[in-house]
């Protein structure tokens, strides 16, 4: 990539984009004026509401007859704040409630042995509502009166005896904190969705914009490669979304800074030290920054497949309602970012700004949020590069690595699955996993993980189903030799023993998911280790199989060399697992297995390996003492640099000898 | 200068009863470029003219084939060192709306990797040669047709490419506009350029071409001077000419 010719392009994009009158409504008229313009408008209009229903006078009626008018001057009397309270006498209450020539009227009953009061009234006339509110407040004096009556008689002091403590209540969160926690819950929310409505209209214009008007053609005549031009657009749309993020920001401090001042003028106490906020802004900055790189790579890839204006608004508005729903999330209390939340994309970034206004800083967490909003930046401009042909765009070549959405009489039979379609189904299924068995797992865990589990093997099972895939092939659905199994077995036993100090280096980078991990598994399993090995096991050991080294390695190997292949669809799969410390060792066994599956042209080497795997973390957590007896250097607690040394050369030996059982299988073949 | 060896273009297409039918847009096309000459490259709607020019232009990569550019006795085939040899206009290479001509060429010009220097003095070349002082600053959306056509090619012109492809370049506009263009295509080759020049109206072609390639179905059906071709159908002009050699291909060609 020419980065001469990538910034001169950024400038074009920047330049065309901004004299785009629509993106200039969005960017400086709606932060800038609309906002401010709203906020002042709306105070005015409450104020105002307010105001009219304090100073309204409220008719009332009794149903029973007032001895000695005691309630009827006690309602007279109490007059505060400019509204007013008349009681009238009218013979048909209901009839006077439903033509509002009343507010409320009160009735008498006796329930219980007890007189009771029953404010009658219409909840769906404001006026009504509030004079109730009214009444009630007066006749609980009335009650208090009586009250206070009935103990003085009997010669007590009535404040004993009804209030025999008093309660004070004493605020040590700081100013700070409390305006904190107060801007947590609507500041992700305003800008998350800002951020998108920013991205969304360069998104549109740069790419089925561009198709429209066709100036695309224009620029392939130059000498620039399609990297280029992608990567040029997608710079551009991200310094728009963060740009129009930041007035946004801007706007909606100014407001904060200007209802402050007038908080202050009408006397309230509220000194607030800006300066305090400092680092969490700056760690906000970083993670918004992040998420700004995702939130434009996302809504390039929807509005790509558009080849209109028009077209790509109809795409975009499914993801804007998605987004603006995930992040409503830092409004609903008592949520946490958990380090499962942390993974997932826009309501873990609007959490995080949440706690970090509430001046919670927590290392793992904000790292978990960061690291993942890169990675998945890093991801959809990848999968945005791929599908970014700008040949099958322009000229509509009809060899779109996209097939599912082709007419499904013109799909050909055969093959294994297209580039882009292999990129949809992980995303589906990803989005699937986090958000539908997420849910099922929160209500049972068991079931959750079995729903997880279909999810990963049936998505790409009936994708390649419907796009007529040669499913023999894709899911490399055949018998191995059988020194396949052995080789396999003794690889991944070496691939476990390597992994389990990459994990233990990871684990003590990443405490926070370490402990997570093994306690939802000991929560999972119970005592049953038979259910425990049939969950944990053996279904994933099949479906996550059929998935990674099945549909996903089987794609990326039709087209790339097996290596590339092979590091490629093992860090998928170690992210896959969303867990920042088993990461670098789940990454590894994919590897591992996608070599024995590419050796072995066959998925049962990989489901019996991945079973073994799967099998002995589950006997350590079931069973620590037999597992210390047998190899206690697994389970010690800390280990020293003599034992990583010990257990990486056992690691390597295993892994050669199964290398070996593997390839002299191999040459004995070639002999006969 | 420029050679094309085998090409062919493969399309999927879909036929009335939703059954994908692959085709060859090109099939097996092969031209050879000299320096300082203007091929026109005719045929009717369809047969695969644009398909062609775009892959002589590294815009479109063949299914099966190769460009080659001979630049200084050097034989190339990197497609960013044709692309800097070539300039490139069709009905389909539209222009930014939102900017100025003289943006638009600042812009270009950076690509081409040229300097401030040489792109201020260039498009004061080009300002002159187009006569384009009047509306280099307005924004290209305010243009008039033949004003937005001149600001076209003086896209093209930026880099002083060695080949110009031009796919009708005259459509749609005026006598006056495209007979301008027409001169100035003719001067181009007069200092050395080489021009690739396909259009529907056979008067230029007859005008301006030293050599014809007519193309049907996407193979070459004549290659040769327009003199050779109205011989061999004899007919006096290239229109007739032209319509006959197309209908004994068994295309239904009326003008």
């Amino acid at each position: 990539m020419n980065f001469r010719i990538v910034k001169t392009l950024y400038k074009k994009e920047i330049l065309d984009v901004l004299r785009d009158k629509k993106t200039v409504i969005m960017m400086l008229i709606v932060p800038l004026i609309l906002y401010p313009l709203m906020l002042i408008v709306g105070m005015q209009l409450m104020t105002s509401i307010s105001t009219s229903m304090a100073e309204h006078n409220y008719i009332i009626a009794f149903d029973f007859e007032d001895e000695g008018g005691v309630l009827k001057s006690m309602f007279e009397g109490a007059q505060e704040e400019g509204y007013s309270l008349t009681v009238v006498e009218i013979s048909d209450l209901d009839n006077a409630l439903i033509n509002e020539e009343i507010d409320v009227y009160v009735r008498k009953e006796i329930v219980e042995g007890k007189e009771t009061f029953i404010v009658t009234y219409l909840s769906a006339v404001t006026n009504s509502s509030y004079a109730t509110d009214l009444v009630i407040d007066v006749l609980k004096d009335y009650s208090l009166q009586l009250t206070v009556d009935i103990i003085e008689e009997a010669n007590l002091d009535a404040n004993q005896v009804l209030y025999p403590i008093d309660i004070a209540i004493e605020d040590r969160s700081s100013n700070e904190e409390s305006a904190g926690s107060l801007m947590g819950t609507i500041v992700p929310f305003m800008l998350v969705v800002s951020l998108l409505m920013g991205t969304m209209y360069p998104a549109i214009d740069t790419t089925a914009g561009e198709r429209e008007r066709g100036t695309l053609e224009t620029v392939l005549t130059l000498p620039v490669t399609n990297q280029e031009i992608f990567f040029s657009k997608f710079l551009a749309v991200a310094t728009i979304g963060i740009v129009s993020a930041i007035l946004n920001l801007v706007s909606m401090g100014g407001i904060g800074v200007y209802m402050f001042k007038l908080m202050q003028g009408m006397g309230m106490d509220g000194g607030v030290n800006m300066s305090q906020f400092v680092p969490a802004i700056i760690i906000g900055v970083m993670c918004v920054l992040a998420f700004a790189i995702f939130i434009s790579a996302i809504s390039m890839c929807v509005c790509v497949f558009a080849k209109s204006y028009k077209e790509a608004n109809n795409y975009i508005t499914p993801l804007t309602l998605v987004v603006m729903f995930a992040s409503m999330i830092s409004m609903i209390p008592n949520v946490s970012l958990s380090s499962n939340i942390a993974l997932m994309p826009v309501a873990n970034v609007c959490l995080l700004i949440r706690d970090l206004l509430a001046f919670k800083f927590e290392f793992g967490a904000i790292s978990i949020v960061l690291i993942s909003n890169i990675l998945y930046g890093m991801l959809s401009v990848m999968f945005l590069g791929k599908i970014y042909n700008s040949e099958a765009i322009l000229f509509s070549d009809g060899s779109t690595s996209v097939q599912i959405f082709e007419r499904r009489s013109n799909m050909k039979k055969g093959g294994v699955p297209a580039f882009g379609d292999m990129w949809l189904v992980l995303a589906v299924t990803l989005l699937m996993m986090i958000y539908v068995g997420g849910l099922v797992q929160v209500d049972d865990m068991k079931r959750g993980v079995i729903a997880t589990q279909l999810i990963v093997l049936l998505i790409p099972l009936l994708a390649s189903i419907y796009t007529k895939k040669d499913l023999k092939k894709t899911f490399k659905l055949k018998l191995p030799k059988i020194k396949f199994v052995f080789g396999g077995v003794l690889i991944i036993i070496g691939a476990m023993l390597v992994g389990m100090i990459l994990t233990g280096i990871a684990g003590t980078i990443f405490k926070n998911s370490a402990t997570e991990m093994t306690e939802s598994m000991n929560y999972i399993m119970g005592d049953n280790f038979l259910l425990a090995l049939l969950l944990v096991a053996l279904l994933p050991a099949i479906c996550e199989e059929m998935m990674f080294r099945g549909f996903v390695f089987s794609t990326f190997s039709n087209k790339l060399s097996f290596g590339k292949a092979a590091i490629i669809s093992g860090v998928i799969f170690g992210a896959y697992h969303m867990n920042l410390t088993q990461f670098f060792a789940t990454s590894l066994l994919g590897i591992a297995i996608c070599y024995v599956a590419y050796k072995s042209e066959s998925l049962l080497p990989g489901i019996i390996m991945h079973f073994t795997n799967n099998m002995i973390a589950t006997a350590t957590i079931f069973y620590p003492d037999i597992v210390k007896k047998i190899a206690p250097v697994l389970m010690k607690e800390s280990l020293y640099i003599s034992d990583i040394i010990f257990i990486l050369a056992l690691g390597i030996i295993f892994v050669c000898l199964g290398l070996l059982v593997l390839n002299i299988g191999a040459k004995k073949v070639q002999k006969n | 200068m420029l050679r094309a060896e085998h090409l062919v273009k493969t399309f999927t297409k879909n036929e009335k009863k939703q059954k994908k039918i692959q085709f060859n847009a090109v099939d097996d096309i092969s031209i050879d470029i000299k320096e300082g000459e203007i091929v026109g490259i005719l045929g009717p709607n369809g047969a695969g003219k644009t398909t062609l020019l775009r892959m002589l232009g590294s815009l479109m990569k063949p299914t099966s084939g190769k460009v080659i550019m001979e630049d200084e006795g050097v034989l190339v085939d990197d497609e960013r060192i044709i692309k800097q040899t070539i300039g490139y206009l069709s009905g389909n290479t539209k222009l930014y709306g939102r900017l100025s001509t003289r943006e638009l060429l600042n812009i270009m010009g950076n690509i081409y990797g040229m300097t401030k220097e040489e792109i201020s003095e260039r498009i004061d070349e080009i300002c002159k040669i187009l006569n384009m002082e009047e509306f280099i600053d307005n924004r290209i959306e305010k243009l008039s047709t033949g004003q937005t056509q001149r600001a076209s090619i003086s896209r093209c012109l930026m880099h002083k490419p060695k080949l110009y492809i031009f796919d009708e370049p005259t459509l749609g506009l005026d006598i006056l506009s495209s007979s301008a263009i027409v001169e100035f295509i003719k001067n181009e080759r007069e200092n050395g350029k080489s021009v690739i020049y396909s259009t529907h109206y056979m008067e230029e072609a007859e005008y301006l071409c030293d050599r014809i390639i007519i193309i049907n179905a996407g193979k070459i059906i004549y290659e040769g001077t327009v003199d050779n071709l109205k011989q061999e159908v004899g007919q006096e002009n290239l229109r007739d000419a032209f319509r006959i050699l197309i209908n004994k291909e068994g295309v239904d060609y009326e003008f």
